[in-house]
């Protein structure tokens, strides 16, 4: 059965996954139809398995309505390309970051690929993809602050709406500027590489509006350096419509730095959401942390992490002869890869809002304040 | 031709030879077991080594290999995930020490190295050798540009810019 614009159920689905490194977000509306918000990979015995594709082959998904890339990170995009390939000609809209910026965007991944690492191919490669939506027939929106995902309409009754809450004007600005710094021009340049957090400027949140029910999807929007960028920027825009919310996919594998109070003062404004968050996991520390979970706990009703790291000592991975030779390793944990992709899907009916189902599969599970499972 | 068993007798013969010239002279039983059909039987041969450096007869092999990506830097260590070749992830904190002085300046967030272990094995014994180097350079030279015009012209078109 196509399941694309089904109507009369009048329920919403979402369905993140986020295994660890990467996510991505599948939503099903009511006489909308299917958007898909950033995607990831899962390899699992040497295969890399496609969540979003395989989510929505499995729900009969005929065409998608809009296909979102919030901001140009390749734990955001990868596997992007085979969606569009598996949905070309069938996907009415697609949404990512090239306003200003972009050519320098471009200009610093080729520099940094001749001095660092790779990651520039992948980029134009998914431009190319773009490119081969467009031709047939996908309308391309830039998206930004305020820029609309989908034009309001009625459906059923229903008004359905929605757009970007970021990045706002002068964070593509700022990031602009910061990349034409970073980009070296002369002989004897030194290369700045900008971090994780600058990179963030231009990630795009999305909020989603469905009859009586509210979404906002984070995204990797940080805190922000002033009322103007970030979370800050988001609050303080006099044009910034009702954050409360009914579900919060949780912004930048909720991370402290993306933990803004008043943000989440304004999601909990109605009635406490359900948060899910997507871990990063290849990090010494991994995200999310039990402490910055607590925090928004507070403000939450349920937490829901989208998977869980697990280590094993080295010795169960490599050669005795291996791990005793090594030098210079104070520290050493070897992530043991799951073979199963976990998923949190929520089905929300659009007239109260309220949760009508959770299907949680494993490793995804849900956060127990106190218990220390994080 | 030398039958396969033989072969490796031979080269197992002639990783054992001393630091010294050899002289084999053919003794009558290596003409039984050569490959057939031999059509002149060997009567009188002569094989002579050059001088083997035990040096130059070092053999090093990598046993293990990860690419690594630095993902925090503290005052003596640095935090880095490493994958190895068959794809699995690993955490660690690095010492600085690790750093040659002429790599320090190398050492930043996101900077990629190479951490590997080699096995030597020598004619005196086997030993165990780490080597850490980064893969970035910081730099810019004149040359690149002409390699950065050529990924944008292949790669990425001004026309991708504004689909």
């Amino acid at each position: 059965m196509d399941t694309d614009k089904r109507c009369g159920d009048e329920i919403i689905r979402v369905a993140v996954f986020g295994p660890g490194y990467g996510e991505s977000i599948v939503i099903n509306i009511p006489q909308v139809g299917w958007g898909v918000i950033d995607s990831c990979l899962k390899k699992v015995h040497n295969e890399n398995i496609n969540p979003a594709l395989r989510y929505l082959k499995q729900n009969n998904a005929c065409s998608i309505a809009f296909l979102i890339l919030s901001h140009p990170h390749k734990d955001h995009y990868e596997g992007l390309d085979q969606i569009i390939d598996e949905y070309v000609g069938r996907i009415d809209r697609i949404c990512y970051y090239s306003g200003d910026g972009i050519r320098e965007y471009r200009d610093y991944l080729i520099r940094k690929e001749i001095l660092d690492s790779p990651g520039f191919r992948s980029f134009s490669h998914l431009f190319k993809k773009f490119e081969e939506a467009k031709n047939k027939g996908s309308q391309i929106i830039r998206i930004a602050e305020r820029t609309e995902i989908l034009r309001k309409k009625i459906c059923g009754g229903n008004s359905v709406e929605i757009f970007g809450l970021s990045p706002s004007a002068e964070s593509v600005e700022k990031y602009k500027k910061l990349l034409f710094e970073a980009i070296p021009k002369n002989e004897g340049d030194v290369f700045n590489f900008l971090t994780d957090s600058q990179h963030n400027l231009i990630s795009a949140a999305i909020w989603c509006s469905v009859g009586n029910t509210r979404l906002i999807l984070g995204s990797d929007v940080e805190i922000g350096e002033d009322d103007r960028t970030g979370w800050k920027g988001i609050v303080s825009n006099i044009d910034c419509p009702n954050l409360s919310a009914r579900l919060i996919k949780v912004s930048h594998h909720g991370s402290s730095n993306a933990f803004f109070k008043p943000a989440w003062e304004k999601h909990s404004g109605e009635t406490k959401p359900v948060a899910v968050v997507t871990p990063y996991n290849k990090l010494a520390d991994p995200l999310p942390r039990k402490t910055d979970l607590d925090l928004i706990a507070q403000y939450a009703d349920d937490i829901y992490i989208t998977d869980k790291a697990k280590y094993q000592k080295q010795k169960k991975i490599y050669e005795p002869i291996v791990v005793k030779n090594t030098r210079g390793i104070r520290d050493w944990k070897c992530i043991i890869d799951d073979p199963n992709v976990g998923s949190v899907e929520i089905v929300l009916s659009m007239e109260t809002g309220s949760v009508k189902e959770y299907r949680i599969i494993e490793p995804a599970y849900k956060y127990e304040v106190g218990v220390g499972n994080s | 031709m030398l039958s396969n068993t033989l072969a490796k007798e031979f080269i197992h013969h002639h990783k054992t030879l001393p630091n010294s010239n050899r002289v084999i002279s053919s003794p009558a039983n290596l003409t039984d077991i050569t490959a057939s059909p031999q059509t002149t039987p060997i009567t009188e041969k002569i094989i002579h080594f050059e001088n083997i450096d035990r040096n130059s007869r070092i053999q090093e092999r990598e046993v293990g290999w990860w690419i690594g990506k630095v993902t925090a830097i503290r005052e003596e260590t640095f935090d880095a995930v490493m994958e190895d070749l068959s794809g699995n992830v690993n955490v660690v904190e690095l010492e600085k020490e690790l750093i040659d002085p002429h790599e320090q300046d190398l050492l930043f967030i996101n900077s990629k190295f190479t951490y590997a272990i080699s096995r030597i094995d020598k004619p005196d014994g086997r030993e165990y050798k780490t080597k850490f180097s980064f893969s970035s350079r910081r730099k810019w030279l004149k040359e690149y540009e002409i390699e950065a015009k050529r990924l944008a012209d292949e790669f990425f078109p001004d026309s991708l810019l504004r689909l």
